[in-house]
């Protein structure tokens, strides 16, 4: 027999022990007289429980005193409050960092900086046999993730490969390994080894669908999705989010999400009135939840899919009001684009007038944000279109060019 | 984080606008349920689940049980589950399988692994068998022991523990031959 024969057989198994499982929680066929389970192991399930509840509290009050002023005190804090290691202050300080990471992933950082130092310290003769090596797996991608979210990969990547060790310490880390590799697949994704990443964020959803765990396989189907998209792999991009569309796992957020995404891809590949619904959709619920940034992003794509599809004068407010919110957010590139956009509008409904104004404020905007330089190229075609008094659309065409080369490097 | 906040990809090479991504890939959330719950959901669910891995991977009870509780103690650290049954299962099976995908002695013979592909997973194939056969081919063939070890284990010599081994696969070779007529 080979090893995959094997290994089918033994999924099969698994299978059965499942269901078998799932129909006795039912009570249908629960056998009368089942021996308990050892009291030994009761008795270490339950004293863990309990312990780690008293340790959850306990690290909840200490990192409410901790996690305040500048996050460089934090760190000698801790330290000053010796004999606080525990694998419940290891899991609120991770716990508290999502609170942070959006806001300041400095801060997150430091957060799990800490969570590391503290699972480090963790005497594995205190807790039952998996419970450390779990916790300090947890530590170190967390940690890894956030050092990934400040672009720093080759490290990320490397933590990455200290938790995989830890985990494989311990014999049923399966879910957490599976959580590793999304986070491993979203490092990949920006070192652009996009077939790897898609591999794993694939085999990653796999495991939470087996686990019971839907919300997750959702997740990960939606970045193996972005990460294939990425890659330029548009249609097989949108086979991927499309299949997610009615997944009864997805919540209201996560449907926009996935909805700006089909939309995204369909404007892609040229399907702007298909994906103009999605956009609208995505536009007017991202603003029910007051989700700037990505309404926005919805409303960029809106208004280039307008312009597209011929409606220009439809796009037209669009595009300016989505020009300006990003500006006042100071997403320079993004705002650029978006002008392009604007300045393609404008001149599809004879309206040339607008256009060197709007041509001298993106230089401005580069100028004093110090990427004049950077965006060289970009702005060259910008000057030549004001100074002419009129964009012709090649010159607009071979600026939005350029400040996409730019976005590809920023 | 789910649904908290939204993390947007990098752009890609030809990506005017990002792609949308979910952002909880970080953060360990408090564990599942609380310990009245975990305790009752291993009464309920422990003993049936160790059942079933014995009767579905062909495992000593003893060892099942220790997997089941394995199982137990990775839910109470781990990270988020949602689905409690299927989660515990699954894992337990993981470690089931690990249990069967040991590999194989780098002396067994094709007639050896023959045999262990008929009557793997099936727990009534070894039952006949008595005590010490069922040991020493567990022993050989879950544990992936050497014969010098089995007989170790056993209390025998090397020899003897092959001849156990070799009467032990003759009589499944038997019962497979009679079922088979």
């Amino acid at each position: 027999m080979t090893h995959e024969e094997r290994e089918a057989l033994l999924q099969d198994a698994a299978s059965a022990v499942k269901q078998q499982v799932r129909a006795a929680l039912r009570g249908e066929g629960t056998p009368e007289g089942e021996p308990p389970m050892s009291p030994e192991g009761m008795a270490s399930l339950a004293a863990l429980t309990i312990r780690l509840a008293a340790e959850d509290d306990q690290a909840a009050a200490l990192c409410d005193e901790i996690l305040v002023g500048p996050p460089a005190w934090w760190a000698q804090r801790l330290r000053q409050r010796g004999g606080t290691a525990t694998a419940g202050l290891v899991r609120q300080l991770l716990e508290r960092t999502r609170r942070w990471l959006e806001s300041s992933p400095a801060s997150a950082e430091a957060i799990t900086a800490m969570a590391v130092s503290v699972a480090e310290s963790l005497d594995p003769g205190e807790y039952p046999p998996p419970a450390v090596a779990i916790v300090y797996g947890q530590a170190l991608r967390d940690h890894a993730y956030v050092v990934s979210f400040q672009g720093r990969h080759a490290e990320a990547l490397e933590l990455v490969a200290r938790a995989g060790q830890v985990f494989g310490t311990a014999p049923v880390t399966m879910y957490e390994r599976a959580r590793l590799d999304l986070v491993k697949a979203l490092i990949l994704r920006n070192l652009d080894r996009a077939e790897e990443a898609a591999a794993l964020a694939r085999a990653a959803g796999e495991v939470f669908l087996r686990m019971g765990d839907r919300p997750r396989f959702v997740n990960a189907r939606i970045i193996e999705g972005a990460v294939v998209y990425a890659a330029g792999a548009v249609e097989r991009a949108l086979a991927i989010w499309r299949s997610l569309e009615e997944d009864p796992a997805l919540d209201e957020i996560g449907a926009i999400r996935l909805a700006h995404n089909v939309g995204l891809c369909l404007a892609d590949l040229g399907q702007h009135d298909a994906a103009i619904p999605y956009l609208y959709r995505c536009v007017v619920q991202l603003e029910l939840f007051g989700m700037t940034t990505e309404r926005l992003r919805s409303q960029a794509v809106l208004g280039r899919s307008l312009v597209a599809a011929g409606k220009p004068r439809e796009a037209i407010p669009i595009l300016r009001e989505t020009s300006r919110a990003f500006a006042e957010l100071g997403m320079l590139v993004e705002t650029a684009t978006v002008s392009l956009e604007l300045i393609e509008a404008l001149l599809a409904t004879n309206q040339p007038d607008a256009v060197p104004a709007i041509c001298r404020e993106v230089i401005a905007q580069f100028t004093r944000a110090g990427m004049a330089t950077r965006a060289t190229a970009a702005l060259s075609y910008l000057r030549e279109a004001s100074a002419l008094g009129e964009a012709a659309p090649k010159l607009v065409q071979k600026a939005g060019a350029a400040l996409r080369r730019l976005a590809a490097e920023l | 984080m789910t649904g908290a906040h939204n993390r947007v990809a990098s752009f890609g090479p030809d990506a005017k606008i990002r792609s949308m991504l979910p952002n909880d890939e970080s953060g360990v959330r408090p564990a599942p349920a609380g310990a009245e719950r975990v305790e009752s959901l291993y009464r309920k669910l422990g003993p049936m689940l160790r059942r079933t891995i014995v009767a579905s991977f062909a495992i000593p009870q003893d060892e099942a049980e220790a997997m089941v509780q394995e199982a137990f103690l990775a839910y109470v650290m781990t990270s988020g589950p949602v689905n409690a049954a299927d989660w515990i299962s699954e894992t337990a099976c993981g470690k089931a399988r690990k249990y069967w995908l040991r590999e194989l002695p780098a002396d067994a013979s094709d007639e050896e692994r023959r045999l262990l592909q008929e009557v793997i997973f099936n727990q009534d194939a070894l039952a006949p068998l008595p005590p010490p056969a069922r040991k020493a081919v567990r022993l050989r063939y879950h544990a992936g022991k050497t014969f010098a070890e089995i007989a170790l284990e056993l209390k025998v010599t090397p020899c003897y523990a092959r001849k156990l081994i070799a009467h032990a696969l003759r009589r499944l070779r038997t019962r497979q031959n009679e079922a088979g007529r």
